[in-house]
C-alpha cells in the first residue's frame, strides 16, 4: 500500500466546521471529519446553530415531565435576552430533539427506526458511534461553539449541553473562517 | 523496544487515528511506537498521519489482515 497524498505540513493550520443540520447523518460526518483533522493535527472549531445543537443537548427522554414542565425561556443566561422571550420558544424546547440518540436520517428514516438500522451497521462494521465521535473531539481539544442568535432563540444556556461550549457571534466566526485552511457547512 | 504499544485492531477510520493522537502527544522525539491495527484503510491512515507530523514509519509486517507498525516520533511531534 502506497500513501496517497504528499503530505502538506498540518501542525498549525486550522478548520472550521458549522453544523446546521440535526440529523444523524451528516452529525456523523461532521464529527468524523473533525475528529479525523484533530487527530492529524490540526486546530479545529466546530460552530453549532438551531438544529445543529440538538446533538450536544442532554437527553430527556420525550415523555419526561422535566422536557415539558421546566420552562427553559425563563431561565436567564449568557446570550439570552429575556425581555423578547416568548412561549412559543417552551414549545420548541419540548417539541426539539435532545441529544445524539433523537436525531433523525436525512433519507430513510422511516419513522424512527432508520437511525437504529445504521446503528447496527455501524457497530456491526466497529465504527464508531456519534456519541464515542462527540467524546474524542473533546479529547483532542476541538472547540464547540455555539451561535448567540441560536441560544437566544432556542431558549438554551451553556447547562443544556454535554460538552462545554462557547457562546459567539458571526464576528467570531468571520474572523476564524478568515483564519482556517478548511471550512465546511453540514 | 518500543516505549508505547498500540492496539487498535477492532477499530475503524478515524478511530486508530484517534487512539495514536492521544497516545503521542506529549511523548519525546526519538521514542518508538508499536502499532497494530485490522481496519482495510489502516496502514495508509497511519502512514499519512506519520507524514503530516514528521514522523518516521521503521518497521511493517503484514500477518494476514493486521498490519504491525513501528514508528519513531520526529521533532515536529507535538500537537499544534
Amino acid at each position: 500500500m502506497t500513501a496517497g497524498v504528499a503530505a502538506p505540513k498540518i501542525a498549525g493550520s486550522s478548520g472550521t466546521l458549522l453544523l446546521l443540520s440535526g440529523e444523524l447523518d451528516k452529525a456523523i460526518a461532521a464529527f468524523e471529519i473533525a475528529a479525523g483533522m484533530a487527530a492529524m493535527g490540526m486546530k479545529i472549531n466546530m460552530w453549532f446553530l438551531l438544529f445543529g445543537t440538538n446533538c450536544l443537548r442532554k437527553p430527556k427522554a420525550r415523555l419526561s415531565p422535566l422536557r415539558w414542565l421546566n420552562l427553559p425561556p425563563y431561565v436567564d443566561g449568557p446570550g439570552r435576552n429575556r425581555d423578547t422571550d416568548t412561549p412559543l420558544q417552551w414549545l420548541l424546547h419540548a417539541l426539539n430533539a435532545t441529544g445524539s440518540r433523537q436525531l433523525p436520517l436525512s433519507q430513510l428514516n422511516f419513522a424512527g427506526l432508520g437511525p437504529a438500522l445504521l446503528r447496527r451497521i455501524l457497530d456491526r462494521k466497529h465504527m464508531p458511534q456519534l456519541e464515542l465521535l462527540i467524546r474524542s473531539c473533546e479529547e483532542l481539544g476541538v472547540v464547540f461553539t455555539i451561535c448567540q442568535v441560536c441560544v437566544d432563540s432556542m431558549a438554551l444556556c451553556p447547562e443544556d449541553f454535554i460538552v462545554d461550549v462557547e457562546i459567539r457571534g458571526i464576528s467570531t466566526y468571520t474572523l476564524q473562517v478568515a483564519k482556517s485552511h478548511y471550512n465546511a457547512v453540514f | 523496544m518500543s516505549a508505547v504499544t498500540l492496539d487498535v485492531r477492532g477499530s475503524c477510520c478515524p478511530m486508530p487515528l484517534i487512539h495514536l493522537a492521544k497516545a503521542v502527544n506529549g511523548l519525546e522525539p526519538g521514542v518508538t511506537v508499536e502499532i497494530v491495527g485490522d481496519d482495510p484503510i489502516f496502514e495508509l491512515g497511519i502512514r499519512e498521519f506519520c507524514a503530516a507530523r514528521g514522523y518516521s514509519v521503521e518497521k511493517t509486517r503484514v500477518n494476514g489482515r493486521e498490519v504491525h507498525l513501528q514508528l519513531r516520533i520526529g521533532q515536529a511531534g507535538e500537537a499544534p
